[in-house]
């Protein structure tokens, strides 16, 4: 009962005994003079310091916390389990933080291999961190692993909230914490933010690439802006090529600083290069447009340019300088251009050319798994290009941008070597085999498991087996593709945060109440202060924490969390 | 015996102390160098885990308290204000290092062989706790011996949850005492 036996006071003084003979003998008057002296000049050093470092400094000091630290802090109440925001971190390294109400990290998750570079060791630590700590760390982590550098500077941060105010709210704060970290640091960083909010489409579009429901956001952005690139093109670059490629501004994307273009040859360079190629010179040419674009894989400047009743365009490798592409028409455009603004308004949409499309294939907007198109002018004709893919087929449409007409159309098996789109293949393992897919990913055996639920659904064309099953106090839940049995998502929810929370099931274990109760006799009280409750784990035995102050006393106990026996009490005086 | 026993009457001196070298009080800096010295190196030795880092974060901590008195706020918690500065101390040698694996580890013996007021036991003493306890049992078990912090001002300081304070800090004194 007595919370500190003679033997764990004799080792007390022994030890301070020890580290006291131990501690080196400073003058202490001469410290107390040089803090007078140094204080100021330390101070200012630091400053400097600091500024000029400040990414890889202010990251290390929530890396060296989390180091020191060990495990995160403790989440407690019972509300603060909830997820109440997601928060995705993307450059080319995608990680995600489920966040709690207060801010906290509940869960961090790497969604990419460079995700998981990035993340390292922290994963368990990041938990219980607060968020901004934690994206401070990653950026930390994502600099000093090379993936945020001076030529690759763009960070996306997306928040998806339960609450808009309170997303907004996080938005602005991680903005600015990123912000401030750049604005010290030796390199321009570019940060975008947004406040996202899941929609099945989207949703889709994340889980079928693997990647965050942010940077899903982001590409749907730039293609519906931009609509010669497809989704599935630009699904692999950087958030950096990204931004490069963007051009306008994002619906709902804020941008602060730019994008580095240091990789690339630069603009300059690409337009001497073109020009010297066209053997004009600069003075000569009566238009000049260079913009970023992404072809076949490979980042491009793209380059148009009239001369003498010619219209040039290059497309200049923006990595070697090379020219991939050089074409010289007659320039019969400046009418035409005119005339085209005249009859914009008379334009099919792409939408409707989207629809013509469809109606043609004998296809709903169901049916499709993706669609892309991008106005195009053929022979002096406005087309859109069409292309989708359903039910293993790639179609490719022209559709006459002012009558609507099918110019063109081309339907053809569609091979994505591990796209579940043939039906009958859609479904190349059953349910028995997903199962044990889950459960080896899970690390877990089938007579560990309860709750076993198991559906097939198709999601976007895509044949997928959804499973959950409990173990313990923690719910899985798996997303397996029925076609190759490759896990498309996977959550790991607990009540625990630190823990492996290996704890006892609920039916197994005394209830808070009871065990409040037990603790409370034993200390023979009838009420206290202060009651705090908590259950974790010890040498393998699932134990509650019980902690209450009465007065100046403070009592800790240790209950079995299945007999409610009293294993360890503490009693201390507060005076 | 230095351990600084957490009391209210000696956090109240400790306090004072602070206040009058606010006001550039230099013995008042002489006495709480003399309290709080050990439970500044202690924590910063089972930290760091290396003499020569150990005794700079003292010297850095102590530099930092004259500065800082006069941002003191008297909270009755003057050994928390004390240990939070050591700790910022700690985390800047990691800095230093980028990260802890970089720490130069350490020949205890010689160094422990050469402070003369070490006696053998004290040896022993040390080297049970550097070498025999892990990092959070290490800090857990000197913060509550020499700066006499109660479990629960040890987890808020190394923001672990209280049970895991204590069931480390048990299993800590459980190696302990099979040896010493």
């Amino acid at each position: 009962m007595n919370g500190k036996d003679r033997k764990e006071r004799e080792i007390n003084e022994k030890l301070g005994r020890a580290f006291e003979h131990a501690t080196p003998s400073l003058n202490p008057s001469a410290l107390f003079t040089e803090g007078e002296k140094k204080g100021e000049i330390l101070m200012m050093k630091e400053g400097r310091k600091r500024k000029n470092n400040l990414i890889t400094f202010a990251a290390s000091i929530a890396a060296a916390l989390i180091l020191l630290v060990g495990i995160g802090t403790g989440i407690y109440g019972y509300e603060s389990y909830a997820v109440a925001s997601t928060v995705s971190l993307d450059v080319n390294p995608s990680v995600e933080l489920k966040v709690n109400k207060a801010g906290k990290v509940l869960d961090a998750n790497a969604l990419n291999e460079d995700g998981q570079t990035v993340l390292g060791s922290m994963e368990e630590k990041l938990k219980g961190v607060h968020v901004e700590v934690a994206v401070n760390a990653l950026v930390g982590s994502m600099v000093k692993n090379g993936f945020v550098s001076d030529t690759a500077n763009s960070i996306l941060v997306s928040v998806n909230s339960k609450s808009e105010k309170n997303g907004a709210e996080l938005t602005e704060r991680l903005s600015k914490e990123l912000n401030a970290l750049f604005a010290g640091s030796n390199f321009e960083g570019a940060v975008l933010t947004q406040s996202v909010t899941s929609n099945s489409e989207l949703k889709a579009l994340a889980d079928r690439y693997g990647i965050s429901l942010g940077k899903a956001r982001f590409i749907y952005q730039i293609i519906t802006q931009n609509t010669r690139y497809t989704f599935e093109e630009l699904v692999d670059l950087s958030i950096n090529e990204l931004n490069l490629l963007r051009g306008v501004q994002l619906d709902g994307v804020d941008v602060s600083g730019t994008a580095s273009d240091k990789d690339y040859v630069g603009t300059e360079v690409a337009k001497e290069t073109a020009l010297a190629h066209a053997g004009i010179s600069a003075d000569q040419i009566s238009r000049f447009e260079i913009e970023m674009g992404y072809e076949k894989g490979v980042m491009v400047y793209e380059i148009e340019f009239n001369h003498d009743g010619y219209e040039y365009e290059y497309d200049v490798n923006a990595q070697t300088g090379e020219i991939l592409k050089s074409e010289k028409d007659k320039d019969e455009d400046n009418e035409n251009r005119e005339s085209d603004s005249d009859v914009q308004g008379t334009l099919l949409t792409k939408e409707q050319a989207m629809a013509a499309a469809l109606a043609h294939a004998g296809l709903s907007k169901q049916d499709v798994e993706k669609i892309g198109g991008k106005k195009d002018k053929d022979d002096g004709r406005t087309l859109y290009e069409i292309e989708f893919t359903a039910g293993g087929y790639k179609y490719e449409y022209e559709v006459d941008a002012v009558t609507g007409e099918i110019v063109k159309y081309s339907k053809e098996q569609y091979d994505d070597g591990n796209s579940a789109t043939d039906k009958s293949a859609g479904t190349a393992i059953n349910k028995a085999q997903a199962k044990a897919i889950a459960l080896a990913h899970a690390g877990l055996t089938g007579k560990d498991v309860e709750g076993f639920e198991c559906k097939l659904d198709s999601e976007n064309g895509v044949k997928v087996f959804e499973l959950e099953f409990h173990y313990g106090a923690l719910e899985y839940e798996y997303d397996i593709n029925a076609a190759n049995g490759t896990i498309i998502k996977h959550e790991k929810e607990g009540m625990r945060d630190n823990d492996k929370a290996d704890v006892l099931p609920s039916e197994d274990r005394i209830g808070r109440e009871q065990v409040q109760n037990i603790a409370l006799k034993h200390a023979g009280l009838s009420y206290a202060n202060d009651m705090e409750i908590e259950l974790y784990e010890e040498n393998g035995k699932a134990v509650y924490e019980v902690s209450f102050r009465l007065d100046l006393v403070e009592f800790e106990y240790v209950i079995d969390a299945k007999s409610g026996e009293v294993l360890r009490v503490e009693k201390e005086i507060d005076d | 015996m230095t351990s600084v026993n957490h009391g209210s009457k000696e956090s109240a001196v400790l306090e004072e102390y602070i206040l009058k070298i606010a006001k550039e009080d230099q013995s008042a800096f002489e006495e709480l160098y003399l309290k709080a010295k050990t439970p500044v190196y202690g924590f910063a030795l089972s930290v760091l885990k290396n003499t020569h880092d150990a005794e700079d974060v003292l010297q850095e901590t102590f530099v930092s308290i004259h500065h800082g008195a006069k941002s003191y706020a008297p909270s009755g918690k003057p050994m928390a204000w004390i240990m939070t500065i050591a700790k910022n101390h700690c985390m800047r040698k990691f800095r230093e290092y980028k990260s802890r694996s970089d720490l130069p580890e350490e020949d205890w013996e010689r160094y422990l062989e050469s402070a003369d007021r070490v006696t053998p036991e004290d040896k022993m003493v040390i080297e049970q706790v550097m070498n025999g306890l892990s990092d959070e049992e290490r800090q857990i078990v000197v913060l509550h011996a020499l700066s006499g912090f109660k479990h629960r001002e040890i987890a808020r300081m190394l923001k672990l949850p209280l049970a895991t304070v204590l069931s480390k800090y048990h299993r800590a004194l459980k190696k302990l005492k099979s040896h010493l």
